[in-house]
């Protein structure tokens, strides 16, 4: 049997290509018909004016298809994460829009996902009224995303049905983010890891030479003048050196057997380890590390760095590795 | 105004200019427009709920269906097919105003209001219409645009709606440009549609009239009265154009005969059917009236290598003159067609397949009828208007009364004996038949014209109106003044008959045609003159006969006005297969014999580069408008252009050299050169003297243009 696919329509080409796509509203079907319906009278009866009324509608089906094309056509849009994507929460993104054309503006145009794409990922749409000729705006939305580790924001469209709604128009935006999707974060209480102390480490809140970026103070007599902040220096005229957070004097260590990416068993498993984490770090002075399989996987540690370190692990763990 | 304020008024304004192009067609009663003008009014000033109640919304659902069946039967019954369809869709109006919180409700009334431009298309032919429409298409586009706004905020939910109050209400400029830019397309494209959609009229599922509209008395039944109106109203009812004007006078006096009524009973007159009958003789592109002593003979140019025109007539020096003009009518809501007394032939001028299906025929007392479908009909007359001269028709004597013309003396003696005295009094001694009727129309000229005649009390206690007119009265218009002279005539023994019609009509140098206006209405008499025929006789005093003359308030306006209603006719209305055939012509395709067309590549060209070189002109001045005049700006706005593509547009606040700082610090290709362009940009554009190296800067723009 020939596996050769039919060849499509050439119009249906024409409204696919460059990733654009065309449907028609319920009001633009009633508008069809109504134009149809006119056309049929005026061709029946030789009534002039309503071959006057009968082209005024023709071209305004071709005026709206030719302006919404113009529109998604001179619209770029661009999704960036605003903060830290954790899987199953709605998480902030930015959607960066501008209009390219430098002398015209750029009306009544959202952007969507893209939902011929088969994902469970989903990003909010957002849409504005006008963007002046060459001009940015960004609008703020949030993403959904299904799944922790990394993955592709969902593929968004530009869409408009400018002018009046009859058709909506869309093309595919080219360009799309890879994010780390961080394993979701449920509220657990903070004691459920603190059995697991093993009692080690410093004092929290204390500063020390070394751990978490604290702060900067002046310089006193006896400081390491390698600890001198000397950009700090420069910009404030005086001597300042860098503080950083010591240990906390207990500590924690998760554990998180081993597991395979997609076992609802070990996803279950990775999210309560992150949430632990999580609530465990915002604990003052708990210093926080994972085991994973039984080996340290992440050693000790506090602050917001540490945090990140931790999350970028659990949100790839248990991937499997790239073949070679 | 907030965006939901203006979607609102927009759906007002567009409804209502809808409605005004139905209303100006004639096919929607006044009241029914001030009663749903009424409703709408509340609906707009009353406070909207959020949502419509389950219960009201079952209250309107009940409404609207008994005004469905109402006007299901109306349309069955009364055969008002399209009252009961517009007065129906006023209902809709009023019902989608009472609940128009969302962008369906909106949508569904601008669908309401495009269904009614689409009747009013159909019966109105006003000038009124092409302006009514482009207003409505201009306002019709805005209200679908902020329609879609607010329909996406609907859509995507609160943030969005917010978003879109705020946004749309201050870009509501924007907005009306961009309305104003896609009606004025679609107004273009409506004109070429108009221009070049060939005009088929197949005519499926047409049938009969649609329209009635009865202007004036001019159908089989006339009474007495009711000529006020008429005489006051300047409207135009047809554009007449001699073929030949030389010696015409501006103010033109021919009698334009319509009806010929024959039977005069209690005030009124009908047709008997027992007068002269009058069928049409088919001739090339002419129906010709057989009887009269018409025949072919003098010639007369028609269309088509036909001679018409009157044969010579024994007695009658100037039988042999005619005149022959073409003339547009309106629609009057009657069959009757006008052509100038005496009526020799009359022929349609055909506007395409549907006006083919017309056809005139002749009636009787030489009446011309037309079965025809509604709207302005084009035909042509050959007429002769010379009447036999007062010696010519003394010179007949008594001629004789045959049992033919007994119908014209109906009523003799069967209205009083006072009239029957009064009509031997003023014909004894008479010398001829025309001697006995300038008698008469001497003793009815000492009576008063007037429009404001009373309806007369007599006729109550079954007295004549025209014996009110002779004995009490003595005042009135030309309807009793030509009844009184029939009458009076009958009872003397001369066959006669009643003719309406219009008394002449008026040059309008713009346009170059004659106007008949309703103010032009008028009755005469027509006398039987045996071998001479038919001599029309006009008792009512000049001034009654020219009353209507100076019935525009604003004469030169209305000329204006009717010189436009006349293109407007011609090249709009009656714009036809003929006239199109006519523009390939001109633009150089032509059908041959063999029905293949053949183009004239060079004046197509000539044509179509013409329109090329104007249509750039255009272009090249509206980019020359919006875009910058100097190089260096033009240079920066594609850069700008360019970059904006990538995703580094410029923020309104940004200078050109900390756009580019910008643009570098986030890693943008190019951006070394970008910095020297916005560096140098600046010194061009804003340093001193004239001496800044622009070729650099073109240099620059290119190499960042070049960047894939």
């Amino acid at each position: 049997m020939s596996s050769a696919r039919k060849p499509q329509p050439l119009l249906r080409r024409l409204l696919r290509a460059r990733g654009r796509s065309l449907e028609i509203t319920r009001a633009g079907w009633l508008f069809i018909v109504l134009t149809l319906t006119v056309g049929f009278a005026a061709v029946n009866s030789g009534s002039n004016l309503l071959h006057i009324v009968f082209g005024a509608q023709m071209a305004l089906i071709i005026g709206s298809g030719a302006l919404s094309e113009t529109t998604v056509a001179r619209a770029r849009a661009r999704r960036v994460p605003a903060a830290a994507i954790h899987a199953k929460t709605p998480c902030p993104v930015r959607v960066e829009l501008s209009n390219a054309d430098p002398r015209r503006d750029l009306l009544s145009v959202s952007v969507e996902d893209d939902d011929r794409r088969l994902t469970e990922d989903r990003c909010d749409p957002v849409f504005t009224v006008r963007v002046p000729p060459g001009g940015r705006t960004t609008l703020h939305t949030t993403v959904t995303m299904d799944r922790r580790g990394r993955h592709p924001l969902p593929a968004a469209v530009v869409a408009t049905r400018f002018p009046f709604g009859l058709f909506i128009k869309r093309r595919e935006v080219g360009e799309t983010t890879t994010v780390t999707v961080y394993p979701r974060i449920d509220a657990v209480p903070v004691h459920a890891g603190i059995d697991e102390r093993a009692g080690q480490g410093e004092a929290s809140g204390r500063t020390a030479r070394f751990g978490e970026f604290f702060g900067l103070r002046e310089y006193r007599d006896g400081d390491d003048p390698r600890r001198i902040h000397w950009p700090a220096v420069a910009r404030l005229g005086r001597p300042v050196v860098r503080e950083h957070e010591a240990l906390g004097d207990t500590e924690i260590v998760l554990e998180l057997g081993a597991g395979t990416t997609g076992d609802p068993a070990f996803e279950a498993a990775v999210e309560r380890a992150a949430s632990q984490a999580v609530a465990a770090l915002h604990e003052p002075g708990l210093a926080v590390g994972l085991r994973y399989d039984r080996a340290l996987a992440i050693p000790l540690g506090t602050g917001a760095q540490h945090r990140r370190v931790l999350l970028e692990y659990l949100a790839v763990v248990g991937e499997p590795e790239p073949s070679r | 105004m907030t965006l939901h304020q203006l979607r609102d008024r927009l759906s007002v304004i567009q409804i209502t200019l809808a409605c005004a192009t139905v209303l100006a067609g004639g096919a929607m009663r006044w009241s029914s427009f001030i009663i749903a003008s009424g409703f709408v009014t509340l609906a707009f000033y009353r406070r909207l709920p959020p949502e419509t109640s389950a219960s009201t919304q079952r209250g309107w659902t009940i409404l609207v269906f008994l005004a469905l069946l109402a006007s299901t039967a109306r349309a069955l019954l009364l055969g008002e097919l399209l009252d009961a369809g517009v007065d129906f869709l006023l209902v809709l109006v009023v019902q989608r105003f009472f609940n128009r919180q969302r962008a369906r409700e909106h949508l569904q009334l601008l669908a309401l209001g495009a269904l009614f431009v689409v009747i009013g298309a159909v019966v109105n032919t006003g000038v009124n219409f092409p302006v009514l429409f482009a207003i409505y298409l201009v306002i019709t586009c805005m209200a679908l645009i902020v329609n879609h706004l607010l329909s996406e905020g609907e859509r995507l939910g609160r943030r969005v709606q917010l978003e879109v109050t705020r946004a749309g209400t201050h870009s509501q400029t924007t907005l009306w440009r961009a309305s104003a830019s896609v009606a004025g397309f679609a107004l273009v494209g409506g004109l070429c549609v108009f221009l070049v959609f060939p005009r088929f009229g197949v005519g499926m599922f047409l049938r009969g009239a649609m329209a009635e509209e009865r202007r004036s008395g001019f159908s089989g039944d006339v009474e007495l009265g009711g000529f006020g109106r008429i005489k006051t109203d300047a409207t135009v009812v047809a554009r007449m154009r001699p073929q030949d004007r030389t010696g015409l006078p501006d103010r033109l006096t021919w009698y334009l005969r319509g009806s010929s009524l024959d039977r005069y009973e209690a005030g009124r007159w009908t047709q008997s059917r027992d007068g002269e009958h009058t069928p049409l003789r088919r001739v090339t592109m002419f129906d010709v009236l057989a009887p009269g002593g018409v025949a072919l003979g003098r010639p007369v140019l028609v269309e088509g290598g036909v001679d018409l025109g009157p044969i010579p007539v024994p007695g009658f020096a100037r039988s042999t003159e005619s005149v022959r003009a073409q003339m547009i009518l309106e629609d009057q809501g009657v069959d009757v067609l006008f052509a100038a007394s005496d009526v020799i032939g009359v022929g349609l001028v055909s506007r395409g397949a549907i006006d083919n299906r017309n056809r005139i025929r002749g009636g009787y007392n030489r009446e011309l009828h037309v079965e025809k479908l509604p709207g302005p009909i084009q035909y042509e007359f050959v007429s002769r208007v010379a009447m036999p001269t007062t010696a010519e028709l003394m010179a007949m004597g008594h001629p004789e009364v045959n049992d033919d013309l007994a119908a014209f003396l109906q009523g003799r003696g069967e209205i009083s004996p006072e009239v029957t005295a009064l009509a031997q009094r003023l014909t004894l001694g008479a010398t001829s038949r025309a001697d006995a009727v300038l008698r008469i129309i001497a003793h009815l000229r000492t009576f008063q014209y007037s429009l404001d005649v009373a309806e007369p009390e007599n006729a109550l206690i079954g007295r004549d109106p025209v014996e009110t007119f002779l004995f009490e009265t003595q005042a009135g218009h030309c309807e009793y003044f030509a009844t009184a002279l029939a009458v009076l005539l009958r009872e003397a023994g001369v066959p006669t008959r009643i003719v309406n019609g219009y008394y002449g009509a008026h040059y309008n140098a713009l346009g170059d045609f004659y106007a008949v206006r309703q103010s032009d209405a008028h009755s005469w008499v027509e006398v039987h003159f045996g071998s001479l025929g038919w001599a029309t006789f006009d008792p009512t005093p000049d001034a009654g006969r020219l009353a209507g003359d100076d019935a525009a308030r604003w004469p030169a306006l209305a000329q204006a006005l009717d010189a436009v209603r006349n293109a407007y006719l011609e090249y709009v209305i009656d714009y036809d297969l003929q006239k199109q055939l006519s523009l390939l012509k001109g633009l150089g395709a032509t059908r041959s014999q063999q029905h293949s067309l053949s183009i004239d590549w060079k004046r197509t060209a000539l044509g179509g580069g013409f329109v090329v070189v104007v249509a750039g002109l255009v272009f090249l001045r509206r980019y020359r408008r919006a875009a910058p005049s100097r190089a260096e700006q033009r240079l920066y706005a594609r850069v700008l252009g360019r970059y904006a593509a990538l995703g580094f547009a410029k923020r309104p606040s940004e200078s050109a050299p900390a756009w580019a700082r910008r643009v570098a610090s986030a890693g943008a290709p190019g951006s070394d050169v970008l910095t020297k362009f916005a560096r140098l940009y600046d010194t061009v554009r804003f340093g001193p003297g004239a001496a800044a190296p622009t070729h650099e800067l073109r240099g620059l723009a290119r190499q960042l243009l070049r960047r894939r």
